[in-house]
C-alpha cells in the first residue's frame, strides 16, 4: 500500500509541478466552451426561446394580409418585420434574416374564394438554405395563421357576408349541380349567413386587433389552446453553457488519458519503468496506481471545468450534485482506463499519439461533445450510445440543465465504469512486459 | 549472493539468452563484457526479476527469485543505462517515493534518503528540480536512488554509453566508493577498458551465450595470445599469407587499419618484413600487451566494436 500511495502521489505532483500543461488543461476548454456555449443558446431562458429574424412582404395589402402579417409579428417564435420584397430578398440572399414571407397581389381575394371552389392564392417563401429548420417553423406559423384569418374573413363581418352573396350566386346560376346538390348547398350557405349575423364584424373591422379575433370568434378559431412549456424537469431550461462545459471538459479530460498513455511508453524508453518494475511490486499495483492517479487528476480536472462554468455563467446542478459528482468520477475512471489502453496497444510515443488524438477526436464529436447529440439524426443518437462520451455528457446535462433525478446519474456512471471495466481488462490482457 | 542457473530467454524464434550461469560473491565486482545485443541487458532483466526466464532460475542469496512482487527483489539494487528519474520533482521528491517502493517509511525513509542524498553530493540542492542538475549530478543521483534500501547487489546496466566525461566520472567515483563499502556489483559494459578497470571477474558474453569467464588475470593468463601489433597500412596486404606466418594468431582488416594477434612479441618482427615483402608500405604502428578485446577477438574472430 506504501508503495501505492507513492506512486499516486508522484503522479499527481508530477501533474501539479507541470503548470503549463494544467492551465491549458484548465483554461482552453473554458474559453472554447464559453463560444460554444454562446453558440448554443447561450445560458438560455424560460420565457423567451430564440426568436427566428423574418420579414414579411405584403405586396396584397389586404385587411386579410394585414390581419395574418400582425399575427405573425406578434408571435414570439419570430422576429418579423414587414419590408419590400428586393430588400428582404437581399438580407436573406446575406443571411441577415433566415427567411421572408410573400403574400402576392390579389392574396386576399383569392385565399377567401378559394375556401368555397376558387382558384387558390399564392404566398412564397424566401429561405436560407443553411437554417432548413426556419422553413418548417415558417410552414407551420403560416397555416395556423393564415386558415384562421381566411375562416374568419369568409365567415364573418361585413366581408364575409359579401364573400357569401358571390357564393350564393354562383350555386344558383350554376348548370353543373343537380337540383338536390344545389339545395343541400343553399342551406348550408344560409346556415353561414346566419353565423355571419349572430357574429358581426369582429374581423372585418379594421381597428380590430386581428391576434384577439380568435376569443371574439370561439367557433372561427383552432380547436386547441397550445400550452407551451419547456421539457426539462429542473427550474431551468436549456442551457447552452453547460452542455459546452460539458462537452470541451469531456474532450480535454480525454487529451489527458491519451498523455497518461504517452507517459507510460516514455517512461518504458527513459529506463523510470524498469526502476519501477525492478521494486517489489506486483504488476497491478503498478498499473493500478497509474489507474488511481489519472482517475484522481481527470475527475478533479473535469470538476473544475464545470465549477468554473457555473462560477461564470450561472448554470446550476439542478438535479443531484451527488450525481453529477458521480458522473465526473465515472469519466475520470475511464479517462484513465482509455490512457492505460493506449500505453498497452502503443508501440511507441510518436505513433501512438496520433492515432490516438484521432480516436478522442471522434469520440468526442459522435458523444455530442461538440453540438448537443439531440440534433443528431435518430439513427445517430441510437448509433452514439456505444461511445462512451456520450454517456459522459448526457449523464452531466441530466444533472445540470435537464435537472432529472439521481437515478440518471447512477445510470450513466454504470455505463461509463463498465466501459471503463472493459478498457482495463483489455489493458491488462494486451500489456507487453517484456523489458 | 546473486546467482543465475541455465538462463535462456528467446523472443519470438529468436534466441537472445543461450544457458548463461553467472555467480556473484560478496564484495565482488562482476563484468559482464559483450557487444551490443549479446544479450547482456536481457540477462540483467532477468537477474533485476523483470523478466522471467523460459529456462533456468535467478537465485538471490541461494533462494529462487519468483515473481514481481518477490520480497527477495529488494536485496537488489538497479541502476539502470539511462536516467530514470522524475526530472520536474527535487532530488529528495524523488528519492522518497523510490524509498516508498521498496516499504520505507518515517524515519527510516527519512534517514536512508538523508544518507543517499549524502553519498551522491547533493544534499545542499536536495530541494532543487532535478532538471536544473548538471549530468554528472543526476548520474549520482541515479545511482543514490538505486541504494536506498540498502542492497547486498547493485546492478549497473551499461550506465556509461552516451555520457559525458563528467557524467563518466562520476560514475566511476561512485563506483569506486561502493567497492570500496564492500558491496557486491554487477557491471554490464561493452566497453573493454571499464571492465578492465572495474572488475575483478568478467563474464565474456556473444550472441547470448558465455563464451568465458573467469578471474581478469586468468582469461589473460590463458590466451594464447600474448600480444596485438596495429598498423596503418597502404596498399592491399595477402592476409592469408600473414595468417600463415608462425606466431600469427588472427588477421583482421578494416580499412588502412590492420591488427594481427601474436602469440609473442617477437613475432612481430616476421610480420613487417612479410608485409614488406608484399610491397605494402607501413605508415604507422603500435604494439600492446594482450587484453579483453584480444581475447574476444580470439574466441569470436570479430571485433569488440563490431
Amino acid at each position: 500500500m506504501t508503495a501505492l500511495l507513492a506512486l499516486v502521489k508522484v503522479q499527481i505532483q508530477l501533474y501539479l509541478r507541470n503548470r503549463r500543461a494544467m492551465l491549458i488543461n484548465v483554461l482552453v476548454p473554458i474559453l472554447i466552451a464559453s463560444f460554444f456555449g454562446s453558440l448554443f443558446g447561450g445560458g438560455g431562458s424560460k420565457d423567451a426561446p430564440l426568436a427566428l429574424p423574418v420579414a414579411l412582404v405584403d405586396e396584397d395589402n389586404s385587411e386579410l394580409t394585414q390581419h395574418i402579417v400582425k399575427l405573425l409579428t406578434a408571435d414570439t417564435a419570430l422576429k418579423a418585420q414587414t419590408l419590400p420584397h428586393a430588400e428582404a430578398e437581399a438580407l436573406v440572399r446575406k443571411g441577415k434574416l433566415k427567411a421572408a414571407v410573400v403574400f402576392t397581389k390579389g392574396f386576399g381575394d383569392q385565399a377567401s374564394q378559394a375556401m368555397f371552389g376558387g382558384e387558390k392564392a399564392k404566398v412564397a417563401i424566401l429561405y436560407d438554405p443553411s437554417d432548413s429548420m426556419a422553413l418548417g417553423l415558417l410552414r407551420g406559423l403560416l397555416a395556423q395563421y393564415t386558415m384562421q384569418e381566411v375562416m374568419t374573413n369568409s365567415f364573418t363581418g361585413d366581408s364575409g357576408q359579401k364573400r357569401m352573396d358571390e357564393v350564393m350566386a354562383r350555386v344558383e346560376g350554376s348548370k353543373n349541380l343537380a337540383p338536390d346538390q344545389r339545395d343541400t348547398l343553399k342551406n348550408l350557405y344560409s346556415s353561414v349567413r346566419k353565423i355571419q349575423q349572430d357574429f358581426p364584424a369582429a374581423a372585418s373591422s379594421p381597428s380590430s386587433d386581428p391576434t384577439q379575433s380568435a376569443a371574439k370568434n370561439p367557433m372561427m378559431s383552432p380547436p386547441y389552446v397550445l400550452e407551451e412549456k419547456g421539457l426539462v424537469s429542473g427550474t431551468q431550461g436549456y442551457n447552452g453553457y453547460a452542455h459546452s462545459f460539458a462537452g470541451m471538459g469531456a474532450q480535454f479530460v480525454l487529451f489527458m488519458g491519451v498523455e497518461l498513455g504517452m507517459a507510460i511508453l516514455l517512461a518504458r524508453r527513459t529506463g523510470l519503468w524498469a526502476r519501477l518494475r525492478a521494486a517489489p511490486l506486483s504488476r497491478m499495483n503498478l498499473l493500478a496506481s497509474y489507474l488511481v492517479s489519472t482517475t484522481i487528476i481527470a475527475s478533479c480536472v473535469m470538476g473544475v471545468i464545470m465549477a468554473a462554468g457555473m462560477l461564470i455563467f450561472g448554470f446550476r446542478a439542478s438535479g443531484s450534485l451527488v450525481g453529477l459528482v458521480l458522473v465526473i468520477a465515472a469519466y475520470g475512471f475511464f479517462t484513465a482506463a482509455f490512457g492505460l489502453f493506449l500505453a498497452a496497444l502503443g508501440r511507441s510515443p510518436e505513433a501512438t499519439r496520433g492515432l490516438s488524438v484521432m480516436a478522442v477526436l471522434m469520440m468526442v464529436m459522435l458523444g455530442g461533445a461538440w453540438v448537443p447529440s439531440f440534433i443528431f439524426p435518430a439513427w445517430l443518437q441510437d448509433v452514439t450510445l456505444v461511445v462512451p462520451v456520450r454517456w459522459a455528457i448526457d449523464g452531466i446535462d441530466a444533472m445540470t440543465w435537464r435537472g432529472l433525478d439521481f437515478g440518471v446519474a447512477a445510470t450513466a456512471t454504470a455505463v461509463l465504469s463498465a466501459f471503463a471495466v472493459g478498457f482495463a481488462a483489455v489493458a491488462w490482457w494486451r500489456f507487453d512486459w517484456r523489458e | 549472493m546473486l546467482s543465475a542457473e541455465g538462463l535462456c530467454k528467446s523472443f519470438g524464434a529468436r534466441k537472445v539468452v543461450d544457458n548463461v550461469s553467472v555467480q556473484l560473491k560478496p564484495g565482488q565486482t562482476l563484468g559482464l563484457l559483450g557487444p551490443n545485443g549479446a544479450g547482456k541487458s536481457t540477462t540483467v532483466a532477468m537477474l533485476c526479476g523483470l523478466l522471467p526466464p523460459d529456462a533456468g532460475r535467478v537465485l538471490v542469496a541461494g533462494e529462487p527469485l519468483a515473481g514481481d512482487a518477490d520480497p527477495r527483489k529488494r536485496r537488489i539494487g538497479l541502476v539502470p543505462q539511462e536516467l530514470a528519474l522524475y526530472e520536474p520533482l527535487s532530488a529528495r521528491a524523488n528519492l522518497e517515493t523510490f524509498a516508498s517502493l521498496y516499504g520505507l517509511s518515517g524515519t527510516t525513509r527519512r534517514e536512508r534518503v538523508d544518507a543517499a542524498l549524502a553519498l551522491a553530493g547533493l544534499t545542499d540542492r536536495a530541494g532543487d528540480v532535478v532538471a536544473t542538475y548538471s549530468g554528472g549530478m543526476k548520474r549520482r543521483l541515479n545511482i543514490a536512488c538505486a541504494l536506498l534500501h540498502e542492497p547486498d547487489v547493485l546492478i549497473f546496466d551499461e550506465p556509461t554509453v552516451g555520457v559525458d566525461p563528467q557524467s563518466r566520472n562520476a560514475i566511476f567515483d561512485a563506483l569506486t566508493l561502493l567497492q570500496k563499502q564492500g558491496r557486491a556489483l554487477l557491471y554490464t559494459t561493452h566497453y573493454m577498458e571499464e571492465a578492465e578497470r572495474l572488475c575483478d571477474r568478467i563474464v565474456i558474453m556473444d550472441q547470448g551465450r558465455v563464451l568465458a569467464a573467469d578471474r581478469l588475470e586468468a582469461l589473460l593468463a590463458g590466451m594464447k595470445m600474448a600480444a596485438m601489433l596495429e598498423l596503418r597500412i597502404s596498399g592491399e596486404p595477402d592476409v592469408a599469407a600473414l595468417r600463415a606466418l608462425p606466431g600469427v594468431l588472427s588477421v583482421e582488416q578494416e580499412a588502412e587499419r590492420l591488427t594481427l594477434g601474436l602469440a609473442h612479441l617477437d613475432d612481430a618482427a616476421a610480420a613487417l618484413l612479410a608485409l614488406k615483402a608484399q610491397g605494402v608500405a607501413v605508415q604507422q604502428f603500435s604494439t600492446a600487451r594482450a587484453s579483453l578485446e584480444g581475447l574476444f577477438l580470439e574466441l569470436t574472430g570479430r571485433s569488440l566494436r563490431d
